[in-house]
Formats: structure tokens, C-alpha cells, sequence
């Protein structure tokens, strides 16, 4: 009875919340049963419920690929240095330029930093290629003539150069772009500190070490968890652009694998059964760290 | 990944939706309209004539499905509709899918057209089609097409591409078979005018094409080579512009993958030890930069850029097509015959696979008129229908010559979209016989073009058999036997693919590395792949022997 009258009490508030809740129903939830085609040999024609129940081959067969263990390393070791050397740098960027005092050096260091986000993956791709193009790229004859190298540069092709052109390209298209949430965390910093601190004759550095780096402590571990829940899920049009027969030992990733053996060949089920492996290993590694974000003081997400 | 799959995801269980609901209302009144009504001779429910023209007594329409074609225009423009409707009674309805992804829809929605032309969907897609009876198999239909059916009793070769793992027939083909298109992958070119400005002859064995390439590079900025010259351009690993006629010159066979079929045994070339031999000489091309690294990293487009580019960048490549017609001077590029190695054996060039596109034209089940539309498809098989749907308009591409033979035209003007070829989009039916002796085309004459050099030069570089894989339906193996085969090749060819490349570009010696490749291929599962593309190849000749 309570509840009811609770409910009619703010029914405007449930109206405001309605649309937002169809949506998640309709498109989140509705469309979940399709994950049954994981588990059988899917055919348009026969449909979602006439399809052939194969149980877990589709997972068995992914497993025992000859190079399951390559597409985990790879994307592991990929998402891993994405997120070790990707994800101090937006907060280290934030943290500098919440302590500069010029008002206009912040805003053009803000915007510069940033503009790289909008640029699509196919164009940054593309401009690696061209900058980086063995005999007439830019840096290939920059080195050349000053002779720190000589005859074209290989850093395409080179295997061992892929996961670092990778991941560095990526931190300077989105370094500026993930530092906005540490900026609008840190403006709810209270003013009152810094002060007291200035008192106590703080520096700047000391200012962001004891103060605001603690503050905004609860929005990094939020945004940490959240990137580990996404660690298998390596970007598939960046590597996929970035791919070519030399460099195929480290670039090769799950989704990329996925992409040309499951989907271009029209083999659905395979590719949904991947996709749910992903997903499955993705909600393991978040609940384990939210779990050892909690056992560590720090608020989890839920 | 995320989004790509869960957009897929979404998107087919939409098309799961939709079509689960449909299945349900299916039924197998398929061959209802094929049976003569008791109206005389009068079929489909008393509408269409047995034979002559019109083709139905009172005007129909009929839903007509095709795929667009980026070169094609507005296909709704063409003359051709308009004719057959005169002509036939027939009104051409149609509808354009413009990518394969509608077409895919349209498949697992069930949401036919009357007629499918070329609509692009995935084999997959089509067979499963089959497989639920929505597509009318067309052996009843052929007593009313004696064109189609005379083709497929005198051409049992290409009737075993057309049939279906039931050994039955579900479309009326594209058949045009022109020699010098089918019989000749790539032409070899020569830069001819850096070659005249160096005094250089043509080279004809793999020595002198070093020495020459390797001119090119030493001379390059003086002349008309310039500086950034790219001696011999390759497009690594690619069907077309790839290092394969390379392998070809020394002898070994590669049709663009390292697999071949002899005597219809599935045979690999990948662990033929003849293959060393090649590569090592890429690999001293690359050493010495007369292939340059792009090699490896270029996609397609920068293939045809750096091919096609005004003035030339390239010293030496292959191509389909006739670059010498591209180029304003025409002087630039010259064909040359595959060249010959120190090993002595005989040169070889690739050929592709004849063949045709056996379901361009498919009549589905719920096409009120087969017998109409089995009879346009019989008019279209008509040589001058054919040379329209193939060629243009009568008039713009062709004309009939005097002595009843048809003149092939090259307009020089900017054609109207309602004179434009359906090509291979649509059907049409023109035979080696059409070719050799029908139709007048001028280009064999010509020096330079890809008629004249496949007669006068590459014809006899031919491999005496035919090696290549030969096109079959899918569904001759089972869900889990084609999808091991999917899995198995896609790493064993990237395998391949990735140590040879290494190999090439320096990175790995291949005597000492040879066996280990092997015997890593095998690990693979090189034999199993190999039974799995055999009994493929067995289940494939069987059909239409029951």
C-alpha cells in the first residue's frame, strides 16, 4: 500500500522515467533471446526458433582454432597496454591543467589536445599510413635525411612495431578527450582546500598530489572498472585497417578474426558465439575488479 | 567489435523476427501455374501463350529484382524494359537493391520479387532459398526455353556449375563466353617508352627483366622515369597484380591461391618445393629494391592508383585490362610474354576459370506467370537481345554488319544511361561461337589491346590442362564439414601467406626454413583441408551423372 501510494505520490517523475525504460526494454532486453543462435547452426530461413540446437560447438571449435591462443594474446596484450599506458595519461593531463593559472593557455591546450577525437578511425588510420609509408612517407624521409636511418622504414610492416603504433596513436587521438570527466570532477574539488593549503605554503605539485588527485580518486576507479569490463573487446576497425600481410602475428585479434571468418562468410551463429565469449569473459574480469575495488576502500559501481 | 556485433546481432534478429513469422504461411503449391490450364494452349491460369509473341495475351507486370552497380546508372532508365514490354506484354517492375546487405534482407525476409536478376545476396542465402522451395527449379520449365535448354544439353561442363547439390537447375545463367576474357588473368606490361629512352630491349627471360628493372631504378629523375620510380609493382598475395605470374614464369602453377585441381585431384602448391625457386628471386628483387615494401601494405585502391597513375610511376606490372587504352599517348605500356627462368621449363600464364553466373535470372514461388517468365527468359537469350543486355543499345555498341555478322562500336561519345549493358547483372547468352565467328571486334587487330595480346602473345603460355578450381554450388558438404574448412583455411592460408612475405622481404631464409614450413602446414591441417576440398570436388563431378 505504501509503495503504491509512494508511486502516486511522484507519478510525474515515473512518467519522465517511462521512455528511457521502453527503450532499454525494447532494444536491450527484447532483442536478448537472439543470443540463442550461439548455440545452434542459425539459418535465416528456418529462423531463431527453427534452427538446428548444436549445444556449445560453436564455443568448442573457437577454442580449438589453432590460433585461439595468438587471438587471446594479442588482444590481451593489446587491451593491456592500451589501458596501463593509456589510462594514467588523460588524469595526468587533467591534473596539469586544472593547476595552470592562464585561463586562455588551458582553454588552447584543451581544445588542441582534444580535436584529435573527431578525426574517424579510417582517416587516422590512413594518415599513419601516409606519414609512415616506407619509402615516401614523411618520417621515412625525415630520418633519411638526417641520416638516422637509411633506405625506407619498416615500422609498418614490422610486427613488433604494431602493438605501439597501436595503442600511441590511440592515447594521442583520445588523451584529450578522457580527460573532460577529470576536469569536471575536479571543478567540484572545494575551493576551501586549495586555500588552507596555500596557507600551509603547498606547491602546485603538492596541491594536486594530496589534493585534488584524492578527490577525483572515486571517478577513476568507476571509469578503471569500466575498462576492464571492456578488455577483450578490442576496437575492430582500427585493427582491422591497420592490418597487412607482414604485421598478421600480433595484429590479428579476436574481432578482426571474427569479422573475416564468421561474418563475411555468413557464419552467424559462429560469430554470435564469440561475441558471447567476449562478453561472458569481459563481465568476469569487471565483477573482479569491482569486487577488489571495494575490498581496497574505494566505491565500486555497484 | 562490440558495436559491429551487436549491431549484426540485432539487425538479424530482427530479420529472425520477420521471417520466423512468414515460414508458417508457406506452402508448396509451387508448380501450380507450370501444368497447361483447360484452356487450350493458354498457361499460367490461361494468360500466357505456348509460343509466339506477345508472350501474354493481356498485359502483366511482373516484379523484377536486381543488385546496382556503382558503373551502371540509373538501370531503371535503360531502353531495354521499354522493349520487352512491347515486345512481350511483359511490364518490368523494377527493384533495386542497392547493396548486398538488402538483398541478404529481402532473402531472410522472404520478401520476394518475381524475378531475380543478379541481386548479390550470399550463396548462402540463395541455397537456403532453394533448400525451402522459394525458388521454382526450372527443368519443367525448359520445354518452353529450347534456347537455354540446348545450351545446357551441348555444354555439360558448365551445366554441372549451374546445378544445385539435388542435381536440379534453379536459373537461367549469364553466358558469355569470350575466350580472350575467361582464358587470360592478368597481361604482363612493360613500361615500353623507358625502356626506348634507355635503349633497352624487351626483356624476355628473368635475368634480363632484373637487369632492366634495375635500370629503371638507376635512372631514375632523368628522362620521363621519375624519381620515385617503382620499378616492378606488385600487389602481395593479391589474385590480380600479385607475384603469381612470377611463380608462373618459373613453371609453377598458381591460379591466385596456392591450391590447384589436376586430373580432379585437389593438389597443393603451397609445400611444392619448385616454389623455392621463385621466391627466391623475389626476394632478391626486394634485397636489391626493384619491389618496394608498399608492396605489403598497399589495399586495392593504391593498386590501381599507382598503376593507372599519369604519367607512370611503375616499371613493370600486371593488369586485366589494357593500359595502353588508358594512357593518352598509348606508347607507354606494352604486354609482354611471361618470362623464362634458368631452370629451363616452360613459362606459364594464368588463366581464370570459364564459366558462367548460373542464377542470374531466378523465378520465385510466388511469381503468378513461370511459363511468362521462363519465356522472357528465352527471348533474352536471342543473340541481338543478348548483345544488348550484354554490349548497349543496337546503334551505340554494335550494329549488324553486312554480311549478317554484328560490328562491335566504341562510341567516343558520353552515353545516355537508357543505352547502357546490363552485363553481368542480368542474362544473356552469347558462345564461344558468337565470338569467333559472329561478332566483328576490332581490337584483335589492334597492337596493344587485351584481344590482340591474348592471340599473339599469351595463348600459347597457357597450361595445357586446366587447373583451376572449378565453381561449384555450396551444400555439397555438411554445416560442420564446411565450416571446419572455413576455419582450417583461413589460417593455413594466412600462414602461407604471412612466411612467405617474411620470406620475400629478407626476413627469413628459406632453405633453412622450408621444412619447418611444411611441417607446420601440416600441423595445421593441410591433409585435412585438402580431403575435405576433395570430397567437395568428388560430391561436384558426381552431379547430374544419378
Amino acid at each position: 500500500m505504501i509503495t503504491i501510494n509512494r508511486v502516486k505520490q511522484n507519478i510525474g517523475l515515473y512518467f519522465l522515467v517511462l521512455p528511457a525504460l521502453i527503450y532499454v526494454i525494447m532494444f536491450d532486453y527484447v532483442p536478448l533471446y537472439g543470443v540463442l543462435i550461439a548455440f545452434e547452426n542459425f539459418k535465416p530461413i528456418k529462423g531463431i526458433w527453427g534452427s538446428d540446437w548444436v549445444g556449445l560447438y560453436h564455443f568448442a571449435r573457437f577454442v580449438h582454432l589453432d590460433v585461439f591462443w595468438v587471438l587471446i594474446k594479442n588482444t590481451l596484450s593489446l587491451s593491456l597496454y592500451s589501458l596501463i599506458a593509456g589510462f594514467p595519461i588523460p588524469i595526468i593531463l587533467a591534473l596539469a591543467l586544472n593547476s595552470v593559472t592562464s585561463k586562455k593557455f588551458k582553454k588552447v591546450v584543451q581544445t588542441v589536445t582534444y580535436a584529435p577525437h573527431f578525426i574517424s578511425t579510417v582517416i587516422l588510420v590512413g594518415m599513419l599510413n601516409v606519414f609512415l609509408s616506407p619509402r615516401l612517407g614523411v618520417v621515412s624521409q625525415l630520418l633519411n635525411s638526417i641520416g638516422l636511418t637509411k633506405g625506407p622504414l619498416m615500422t609498418l610492416t614490422n610486427p613488433d612495431a604494431f602493438s605501439h603504433l597501436y595503442v600511441w596513436s590511440g592515447i594521442w587521438q583520445g588523451m584529450g578527450w578522457g580527460s573532460i570527466i577529470y576536469l569536471a570532477a575536479l571543478s567540484g574539488v572545494d575551493p576551501s582546500l586549495h586555500e588552507a593549503a596555500k596557507v600551509d605554503g603547498a606547491t602546485k605539485f603538492q596541491q594536486a598530489w594530496y589534493i585534488d588527485l584524492p578527490s577525483i580518486m572515486p571517478t577513476i576507479v568507476t571509469l578503471l572498472i569500466l575498462s576492464c569490463g571492456n578488455i577483450l573487446g578490442v576496437g575492430f576497425e582500427k585493427a582491422f585497417l591497420m592490418q597487412n600481410s607482414l604485421n598478421l602475428s600480433t595484429s590479428e585479434v579476436i574481432s578482426t578474426y571474427v569479422y573475416k571468418s564468421g561474418l563475411l562468410q555468413s557464419q552467424f551463429s559462429f560469430s554470435a558465439a564469440v561475441g558471447l565469449f567476449n562478453s561472458v569473459i569481459n563481465l568476469v574480469l569487471l565483477l573482479t575488479v569491482n569486487k577488489l575495488a571495494k575490498k581496497l576502500g574505494q566505491n565500486g559501481i555497484f | 567489435m562490440k558495436s559491429r556485433v551487436s549491431k549484426f546481432l540485432s539487425c538479424i534478429m530482427s530479420i529472425a523476427l520477420i521471417g520466423g513469422t512468414l515460414i508458417a504461411c508457406s506452402d508448396a503449391k509451387q508448380n501450380e501455374g507450370v501444368m497447361p490450364s483447360s484452356e487450350g494452349n493458354l498457361l499460367d491460369g490461361g494468360i500466357t501463350n505456348a509460343t509466339g509473341f506477345p508472350i501474354t495475351k493481356e498485359p502483366i507486370t511482373l516484379t523484377v529484382g536486381i543488385a546496382n552497380g556503382a558503373h551502371m546508372g540509373d538501370v531503371t532508365q535503360y531502353n531495354l524494359w521499354k522493349k520487352i514490354e512491347e515486345k512481350t506484354n511483359i511490364k518490368i517492375n523494377l527493384k533495386v537493391y542497392s547493396d548486398a546487405e538488402k538483398a541478404n534482407l529481402m532473402f531472410s525476409s522472404r520478401d520476394y520479387p518475381d524475378i531475380g536478376l543478379r541481386m548479390d545476396a550470399s550463396d548462402q542465402a540463395m541455397s537456403d532459398a532453394i533448400d525451402a522451395g522459394d525458388i521454382v527449379g526450372i527443368d519443367n520449365l525448359l520445354q518452353y526455353t529450347p534456347s537455354w535448354k540446348k545450351f545446357f544439353d551441348t555444354n555439360p561442363e558448365l551445366k554441372k556449375q549451374a546445378l544445385m547439390p539435388d542435381g536440379k537447375l534453379y536459373g537461367f545463367p549469364y553466358a558469355v563466353l569470350n575466350e580472350t576474357s575467361y582464358n587470360l588473368r592478368d597481361q604482363w606490361f612493360i613500361n615500353k617508352k623507358w625502356l626506348d629512352e634507355l635503349g633497352l630491349q624487351i626483356p624476355t627471360t628473368t635475368d634480363e627483366f632484373k637487369n632492366v628493372l634495375m635500370a629503371f631504378k638507376n635512372n631514375a629523375g632523368k628522362g620521363s622515369i621519375p624519381k620515385n620510380v617503382i620499378p616492378y609493382y606488385i600487389l602481395y598475395g593479391n589474385n590480380i597484380g600479385g607475384q603469381f605470374d612470377i611463380y608462373g614464369a618459373f613453371g609453377v602453377y598458381t591460379p591466385g591461391s596456392y591450391f590447384i585441381v589436376e586430373d580432379g585431384k585437389y593438389k597443393s602448391q603451397a609445400t611444392n618445393p619448385d616454389l623455392k625457386e621463385p621466391i627466391k628471386y623475389l626476394a632478391d628483387l626486394y634485397k636489391n629494391g626493384l619491389i618496394v615494401p608498399e608492396a605489403f601494405t598497399d589495399d586495392w585502391g593504391r593498386y590501381t592508383a599507382a598503376i593507372s597513375s599519369i604519367p607512370p610511376l611503375v616499371g613493370s606490372m600486371t593488369s586485366f585490362g589494357d593500359q595502353g587504352q588508358n594512357v593518352s599517348d598509348g606508347k607507354w605500356w606494352t604486354p609482354i610474354a611471361p618470362l623464362k627462368s634458368p631452370n629451363g621449363k616452360n613459362p606459364l600464364i594464368r588463366r581464370q576459370t570459364k564459366s558462367i553466373w548460373p542464377r542470374n535470372y531466378v523465378i520465385f514461388k510466388n511469381n503468378k506467370y513461370p511459363v511468362a517468365s521462363a519465356r522472357l527468359a528465352e527471348l533474352l537469350a536471342d543473340p541481338e537481345w543478348s548483345l544488348t543486355e550484354n554490349f548497349g543499345s543496337e546503334g551505340v555498341w554494335w550494329k549488324n554488319s553486312s554480311d549478317g555478322k554484328y560490328e562491335l562500336l566504341s562510341p567516343t561519345t558520353e552515353v545516355a544511361d537508357a543505352d547502357k549493358a546490363l552485363g553481368n547483372y542480368g542474362i544473356a547468352l552469347l558462345d564461344e561461337d558468337m565470338f569467333n565467328n559472329k561478332i566483328v571486334n576490332d581490337n584483335f587487330k589492334k597492337e596493344g589491346t587485351r584481344e590482340w595480346a591474348y592471340e599473339n602473345i599469351y595463348k600459347k603460355y597457357l597450361p595445357e590442362k586446366n587447373l583451376n578450381y572449378p565453381p561449384m554450388p555450396s551444400g555439397l558438404l555438411s554445416d560442420e564439414e564446411k565450416q571446419r574448412m572455413t576455419d582450417l583455411s583461413k589460417s593455413l592460408n594466412d600462414y602461407i601467406k604471412t612466411t612467405i612475405a617474411n620470406w620475400i622481404s629478407g626476413k627469413g631464409d628459406i632453405d633453412a626454413e622450408w621444412d619447418a614450413y611444411v611441417k607446420k602446414l601440416k600441423d595445421l591441417g593441410l591433409d585435412e583441408y585438402m580431403q575435405l576440398n576433395q570430397k567437395q570436388l568428388d560430391a561436384a563431378s558426381k552431379l547430374g551423372h544419378e
